[in-house]
């Protein structure tokens, strides 16, 4: 994602609809106060600024994809997945005959 | 003799010399202790020399060094090699010694089915070898599995050394807590039973979903325990999920070496995406383990970092193959990001000019046109453009077509609203400064966008277009009119109407469909107003006006244009002679307020004084030119000001008679005639005999502040007249004396030059300066003459149109030291400044083959002066619009 990219600052994906952009917002608020955290909640307020603005968040969905982008890229919300697979692929590695 | 590479620092012959043997030359060295000797050897070759007969203490005590080296092969090899040699008891029991070692090296680590081995062979070589009963029973315990390992403990008695035995054991064998925990040969409250039980609660619980600190810290595994690893396995769990990845490899770094839990510590850095070690291999647990956890895609990045190399550094000749392995492995691990794969992959390759069929073939198949394809398709074609040239940019925005279907189809976008109205003006942004394209000059099957959709499944193509492609987007009005369709905002119709302007299009249709969408605005009603103003349908004029006024009658554009609108009756029926009519309009001018501004009750006068002339009033006339008269303190002016009514008004000669000499300078008080005519909607002329009069006056100008506006006024009066060296010397003179309007001076200047890069300049600097002073009029008009100028020269000729607020000075101090006209003749006569590569990329559908035909019999410069001709461009003028004279502007593209 872009540097400073409102999504990223509210912490929401593409598919986010308004009731979702708000309650990131609140959310964001609640941990980064006006008179706590200035900047921050600045940084916060323009990102719900653009989100909420249909237009501007239209604009924004439409230049955000980077045709050039490298194929890695395509990972990094992957990445952000740790799934809880239980104790037994765990066990597997450990048991997997060790090899000499 | 010497050995090669091989040396002994033991303080006597090397002992293998002893034997006549030497290593070969294949050896290797590596250094335990303070001994350098051979890692593995290859065989012994006779040296020549006297061999020994026996055993000796230098043998023995060599053995014993390798022994203690854990390089029990060697010892065994060594020992029986001795035995080959002298076959004695001494020989025998060094032998039997070296196997000993051998053995609890193959039990240290575990090894029972290469021990088994061991046994066998030596049971076939020495039946009666005292210690092979022994070593069966010890096998046999081994292999009962953990609760034989373990039930030695019970035994108190068991030696200290024992009991460490069974619990490295432990730490290195136990890969499964749960064996330990209900393993009944210890009793189940033995500490290792309780401890093992804690540990599989606490490693499920982590493995299982998030776990708190109090679940996983284990008071009871101590760091001396067999278990101790699994507590930092454990916490290095915990890290990796809650993302604290510093934790997690801290965690991992503890956990030893040779324990079993340290099998996981690969698995765990590969998945914290930890650089892989070249040609590393993930074995079939690992690799499960990752796909199911999720965390590890380290295979899957190492091939697509491969690939974007391969697309960065060798451009159209990525293997295949690359692709073709990223493909397969995205398949493997991550099946739900092949779609995303397979469109980036196939756009990539398409700006690397891969070719196609290469693609295709590595990919299995074309990638899925959906909306996110669609999107990728148009901004891959916008990049391009920027070295294919603009026609790109018509591809693209057919690109964005077919994202707009498939994105509502997708719930990206609503079938109607602001979102929607974005995407169209994205397209309209794009193609800003193109000229509209006449449908029968594009390419066979432009637009055409089946080919994509071969192979595609069935919601895919249902999307497809039926028949001919609707084409609107290569005109920038009609997707400005679909702006307006999606969202009726009232900033997307005014882009509509202006951009039907800048065509010189009727823009009567926009305006309506204005009115019609959104009936409180007033600003489409005064657009229908002046449209049917210059059409000379007046009466229709005053209906929208009153439509306006209705609405917002106190608004300042509603006002002017009352005033403009009657002053433009009253002039209209002037000319008609129609004096009463006019004397009644002019009554009306009176009474509105904003004609008592300014000099604006002067230009009120002159107009009643034509209407009394007219109705032969003569005390009306004078009474209305007394008003003037005393208005101005000076009758020379009030005449001027008259004069250019009357002018304005038809009538052939001025009943004023001979004007009276003036009492100021005709660039001053002309001047003003001119902004009072520029404030009345009236345009004054400049004739072509005040030209060396005012030329005369501007530099004898004293140096006094001159009135801007004026001299603004009668600088576009000059521009308008086609005086392109009279309006060089008044903004010229403009910049010098009057700062507060260096903005519209430095326009007048780069409206009548001919070196594009001065002319860019001189605009970006005007921008900059209007920007600064909120002055939206000029700024629209610099707009307007940018896009005339692009659509007329080029978009290779005009420069980016931005300058940083340090080069304005610069470029004022520049134009305003400059006195020399500029000769257009330099620009003008060398045809190669005309040539077809300034035009390279603008017309980007080619001229018709007859006009090229003419342009290359002719030259361009000719060529373009006989098609003026032929349309009558010769001595045309108008308000911002320069005539073409001696050739110095080519209304036609090439």
């Amino acid at each position: 994602m872009k540097q400073d990219d409102p999504r990223q600052t509210l912490g929401i994906g593409t598919e986010a609809d308004d009731e979702t952009i708000r309650a990131a917002y609140l959310r964001k608020v609640k941990e980064f106060p006006p008179d706590r955290a200035p900047v921050e909640f600045e940084k916060i307020r323009d990102a719900y600024d653009a989100m909420r603005d249909p237009a501007r968040r239209a604009i924004e969905m439409l230049t955000v994809a980077d045709p050039a982008c490298a194929l890695q890229s395509l990972l990094e919300d992957r990445n952000t997945e740790r799934i809880f697979a239980g104790p037994a692929p765990w066990l597997a590695v450990l048991k997997e005959r060790k090899r000499q | 003799m010497a050995v090669s590479g091989l040396e002994f620092a033991m303080g006597g012959p090397v002992p293998h010399l002893r034997l006549g043997i030497q290593f070969t030359e294949s050896c290797s060295k590596h250094t335990i202790g303070r001994y350098t000797m051979a890692r593995k050897y290859r065989g012994f070759k006779p040296t020549g020399q006297k061999a020994a007969t026996s055993v000796e203490p230098q043998d023995l005590e060599y053995v014993a060094q390798l022994i203690a080296a854990n390089r029990s092969i060697l010892a065994v090899d060594y020992a029986r090699e001795l035995h080959r040699r002298f076959n004695s008891t001494e020989s025998l029991e060094l032998v039997f010694r070296t196997y000993w070692a051998r053995w609890e090296s193959l039990l240290e680590n575990d090894l029972e089915t290469e021990a088994e081995g061991l046994l066998e062979r030596i049971d076939k070589r020495h039946p009666r070898a005292p210690f092979l009963p022994e070593w069966r029973e010890e096998l046999k315990t081994r292999k009962g599995g953990l609760a034989a390992r373990l039930a030695p403990l019970n035994d108190t008695a068991l030696p200290e050394e024992k009991r460490l035995a069974i619990a490295n054991f432990v730490r290195r064998q136990l890969t499964d807590p749960r064996e330990l925990a209900n393993c009944e040969a210890l009793p189940a409250n033995h500490p290792w039973r309780v401890a093992a039980a804690a540990v599989w609660l606490a490693f499920e619980a982590v493995t299982t979903g998030p776990a708190d600190d109090s679940a996983i810290a284990l008071p009871d595994v101590a760091r001396s325990s067999p278990l101790a690893p699994w507590k930092m396995l454990i916490r290095a769990i915990a890290a990796f999920y809650r993302r604290e990845d510093g934790l997690c490899e801290r965690s991992l770094a503890s956990i030893e070496a040779n324990s079993a839990p340290a099998k996981l510590a690969a698995a765990l850095r590969a998945m914290l995406l930890c650089p892989a070690a070249p040609g590393a291999q993930v074995s079939p647990a690992n690799g499960a383990l990752m796909q199911a956890t999720g965390g590890g895609l380290t295979e899957l990045q190492t091939v697509l970092r491969g690939l974007d190399h391969a697309f960065g550094e060798q451009g159209s000749r990525v293997p295949p193959n690359l692709i073709r392995d990223a493909v397969a492995v995205c398949e493997r691990v991550a099946p739900d990001l092949i779609v995303r794969l397979k469109q980036h992959t196939s756009i990539r390759a398409m700006l690397n000019q891969v070719p196609l069929q290469s693609v295709l073939e590595a990919m299995g198949g074309s990638s899925r046109k959906d909306a996110h394809f669609w999107r990728l398709l148009a901004r891959a074609m916008e990049k391009m453009a920027a070295a294919a040239g603009p026609a790109v940019l018509f591809e693209a925005c057919g690109a964005w077509e077919e994202f707009r279907k498939h994105a509502i189809a997708e719930k990206w976008l609503p079938a109607q609203g602001p979102e929607l109205a974005a995407l169209y003006l994205h397209m309209a942004h794009l193609l800003r400064g193109l000229p509209p394209v006449q449908m029968s000059r594009l390419p066979l099957r432009f637009g055409d966008m089946s080919s994509y959709y071969e192979d595609q499944p069935p919601e895919i193509l249902a999307l497809r277009s039926k028949g001919p492609p609707d084409l609107y987007f290569v005109d920038r009005a009609k997707v400005f009119e679909r702006a307006c369709a999606a969202e009726p905002a009232p900033e997307n119709f005014a882009r509509w109407v202006r951009c039907i302007d800048e065509q010189n299009g009727n823009s009567d249709l926009a305006a309506e469909r204005w009115v019609a969408a959104r009936p409180n605005d007033r600003a489409p009603l005064l657009c229908l107003m002046v449209s049917a103003e210059k059409r000379n349908a007046l009466q229709k004029a005053v209906k929208y006006l009153d439509r306006a006024e209705a609405l917002d009658p106190m608004h300042p554009d509603v006002r002017r244009a009352r005033m403009r609108l009657l002053v433009s009756m009253t002039l209209k029926h002037l000319e008609q002679k129609k004096g009463s009519l006019a004397a009644k309009d002019s009554k009306q001018l009176d009474e509105l307020p904003q004609t008592k501004q300014g000099d604006r009750p002067a230009f009120v006068a002159a107009l009643r004084f034509v209407a009394c002339t007219i109705l032969q009033d003569k005390a009306g006339a004078e009474a209305a030119y007394r008003i003037a008269a005393n208005h101005f303190a000076d009758d020379s002016m009030a005449e001027l000001l008259f004069l250019e009514v009357e002018r304005r008004a038809g009538c052939r000669s001025s009943v004023l008679g001979k004007p009276q000499p003036p009492t100021k300078p005709l660039a001053a008080s002309f001047g003003r005639v001119c902004a009072i005519c520029d404030e009345m909607g009236v345009e004054a002329k400049v004739t072509s005999a005040m030209v060396p009069i005012l030329q005369r006056d501007l530099s004898q100008l004293d140096k006094r502040p001159a009135d801007s506006r004026a001299l603004v006024a009668l600088g576009e009066a000059a521009l308008r007249a086609g005086f392109d060296e009279l309006v060089f010397l008044i903004s010229g003179e403009g910049l010098k004396r009057c700062p507060d309007r260096r903005a519209a001076f430095l326009f007048l200047r780069a409206q009548i030059l001919l070196e594009n890069e001065r002319i860019s300049d001189c605009l970006a600097a005007a921008s900059e300066l209007a920007r600064r002073s909120h002055d939206e009029n000029l700024l629209q008009r610099i707009s307007e003459f940018r896009t005339e100028e692009l659509a007329m020269m080029g978009p290779a000729t005009m420069g980016p149109g931005t300058v940083g607020t340090v080069n304005v000075p610069a470029i004022v101090k520049r134009e305003s030291e400059d006195t020399v006209f500029p000769d257009h003749d330099d620009f003008i006569d060398d045809e190669d400044d005309l040539d077809d590569g300034d035009f390279d990329g603008y017309d980007p559908f080619g001229l018709p083959r007859e006009l090229k035909d003419m342009v290359e019999r002719m030259g361009p410069q000719e060529a373009a002066r006989q098609l003026a001709r032929m349309l009558g461009f010769a001595n045309k003028g108008g308000r911002g619009k320069k005539p073409p004279k001696n050739g110095q502007r080519f209304p036609f593209p090439f």
